[in-house]
């Protein structure tokens, strides 16, 4: 009865229309290649300090769902993926498109991903609340397992390589210790900048890392000519075509949620299971690749449901579920909120703005998806000349209007330079804000535990939930390697 | 050549060289430090990321170095354009440097089409001004303009 109480929460015209307006920017980022939602968060986050918490977070909420939906429809109709989740969705969609089903692609991907995001949403709403509630049995040795155990998680992420997400995440470690040290006082890397004593901050490196080093790849590219295919108007699947998908439906729905909790793991990993667990249970296995329509909903609803998913470890512990939802985690440290268990005793009503922002959002971009595909798709034809320097417009007003400070926008610049160099040698700027996000946990939790325990470390074995993380982090760490070893055995 | 092996170099190095820099923090008496010196969190990220970049090399000691995407001289100028805006930004004010940005970048990056570019750009700078300053309230550095500006807008 509460849960239904609170959808007052979200009926004032002002959030509304936030959600409404955040879905549709969302959809709309998402559709063009390059931008993606959580760069789109990056961008807005310094303007939504003069909205109230609530609102802001459900605005970021509602533009994440809105983004990760908005990447499908570029992916079908011009086999170019808005965003890295909608990756999947061209292995089939572009072929069914180019077969002259592209209205038919795009209302299965609307529906299958309404699916996903609404059936995530009923598992955030019941599982954070739980999930914080054991939450509250954590002390700072299980928090610094925990946290050891997210960036762990981080050698499974986007980039090809374990090892080099594994340095992203230090070098993320390293810049949340520059500033003075809380509890010594003793400045670190400072240079003797004023403005860094308090810490780098870390929208500007934000927007540095994901939207300012796009603009230099972007610089690097000549303009790209798509082929767009025609069509003359969406067609929701037939019930028979439901009935065929829906078990396909639901099994990439429960994989996107699970991998969603999991920390650090988004929409792109679950996509990509999702659609290679469709391929494996499909009766129609020879026809993914040409068009099989279960192969657009199946990558669709797990990458829908990623968002609810990676937003319980977001809010129950604090520990990011995505790219995108450590850059809300941002949101919450600009509006004096800390995520984790205590959130719910302290902003109760927050969790209930958050499920239902983002339960409208995916209504929002079911209609606005249905009926507006045509124009979504059109805005992946903005010529990238005027594409990228409104970006970066966005970007120096961004970086500056937080704390109002030049040194902001040359942190913008530098986090900018950086990261197009790493993102041209394969590493991805996802892990690098991740552990800018966990370095103050992972640093204060060890102080906190080295005190607790009287310096003695090995008493970490004594406390059973931070050594099931430490076992966790092991394998996730160690589970191919001691796969591999064993399966070359077996071939000897 | 080593697949990666330059950039891993350059994160090595740099790595080697923060570690050194941390032998210049100010020793905290135990009492204070409480087990935990201000060097030691940055001293354990650096050691780790110089051992995993030393592994990664090592993984790939048989793997070449695959021919990248030559860097264009556009990113180059952009680059070097940018850096301008941005040192500039402050004295010449937020609105003229945007102005110019939106105006010659669009060219650089071989548009001909001057007077939507023109259009674009003065629409562009307009759209900061009035939801930005008018609307947020928010403060650049007017620069030039400043006495303009608060004259008639303040």
């Amino acid at each position: 009865m509460e849960l239904i109480s609170k959808i007052t929460l979200i009926l004032d015209l002002t959030t509304f229309l936030l959600i409404l307006g955040s879905t549709i920017v969302g959809v709309l980022i998402g559709a063009l290649p390059g931008l993606s939602s959580g760069m789109a968060i990056a961008l807005l986050l310094p303007f939504t300090i003069y909205l109230e918490p609530n609102q802001a977070i459900a605005a970021m909420a509602a533009l994440y769902c809105g983004g990760t939906f908005g990447g499908s429809i570029t992916a079908i109709l011009i086999n170019a993926p808005g965003a890295p989740p909608a990756a999947a969705t061209a292995f089939d969609g572009f072929p069914m498109a180019q077969n002259g089903q592209a209205g038919k692609a795009l209302g299965m991907a609307a529906v299958s991903s309404v699916i996903g995001g609404i059936i995530s949403l009923i598992v955030l709403i019941i599982f954070a609340p739980t999930l914080a509630k054991i939450a509250y049995k954590f002390g700072p040795p299980e928090y610094f397992a925990l946290a050891i155990f997210g960036l762990s998680m981080l050698a499974s992420i986007s980039s090809k390589s374990p090892v080099k997400n594994l340095i992203g995440g230090l070098i993320g470690l390293f810049v949340a210790t520059i500033g003075v040290h809380l509890t010594t006082g003793i400045s670190r890397f400072t240079f003797s900048i004023d403005e860094l004593f308090e810490g780098v901050s870390f929208v500007p490196v934000l927007i540095g890392l994901f939207a300012m080093s796009e603009i230099f790849v972007q610089a690097s590219k000549s303009e790209l000519l798509l082929e767009r295919i025609k069509f003359s108007a969406i067609k929701l699947p037939s019930i028979t075509e439901f009935k065929n998908c829906g078990k396909t439906i639901l099994r990439s729905t429960g994989i996107g949620t699970f991998i969603g909790i999991l920390p650090a793991e988004g929409g792109t990993v679950s996509a990509m299971i999702g659609y290679n667990e469709a391929r494996r249970w499909s009766k129609n296995k020879e026809n993914f690749g040409k068009g099989e329509i279960e192969g657009v909903a199946a990558p669709e609803a797990a990458n829908n449901s990623a968002t609810g998913g990676a937003m319980i470890p977001t809010l129950a512990l604090g520990i990011p579920g995505s790219a995108t939802t450590a850059v809300i985690l941002g949101g919450f440290q600009i509006h004096g909120l800390r995520a984790g268990p205590y959130l719910f005793e302290q902003q109760p009503d927050l969790l209930y703005t958050i499920f239902y922002g983002m339960l409208l959002a995916n209504f929002i971009f079911l209609i606005f998806g249905l009926l507006g595909a045509k124009i979504f798709s059109r805005i992946s034809l903005i010529p990238r000349g005027f594409l990228w320097p409104s970006v970066f417009v966005f970007c120096l007003v961004g970086s500056y209007g937080l704390s109002q400070s030049m040194v902001d926008v040359y942190i913008m610049l530098i986090s900018g330079v950086v990261g197009f160099f790493l993102r041209r040698s394969g590493f991805s700027p996802a892990p690098i804000i991740m552990g800018i996000v966990l370095g103050q946990l992972v640093e204060n939790s060890l102080a906190q535990s080295i005190i607790i325990f009287d310096q003695n470390l090995f008493m970490f074995f004594t406390r059973p939930i931070a050594m099931t993380f430490f076992i966790l982090t092991f394998l996730s760490l160690f589970y191919k390697p001691i796969k591999n070893l064993f399966t070359e055995r077996k071939r000897i | 050549m080593i697949k990666d092996i330059k950039i891993l170099s350059v994160i090595i190095t740099i790595t080697i060289l923060l570690y050194i820099y941390t032998f210049s923090f100010d020793e905290v008496p135990e009492i204070l430090a409480q087990g935990m010196q201000p060097t030691m969190m940055p001293r354990l990220i650096f050691t780790l990321i110089v051992f995993l970049s030393l592994f990664q090399i090592y993984q790939n000691k048989n793997l070449i170095e695959e021919k990248k995407e030559i860097i264009k001289s556009n990113a180059f100028i952009t680059f070097g354009f940018i850096l301008f805006i941005i040192l500039i930004a402050d004295k010449l004010g937020f609105f003229l440097t945007i102005l110019i940005f939106t105006f010659v970048t669009p060219l650089l990056w071989q548009r001909k089409d001057k007077f939507f570019v023109l259009l674009y750009s003065i629409g562009m700078t307009l759209f900061v001004f009035v939801f930005f300053t008018l609307v947020l309230q928010l403060k650049f550095p007017q620069g030039i303009l400043e006495d303009f500006i608060v004259r008639n807008f303040y």
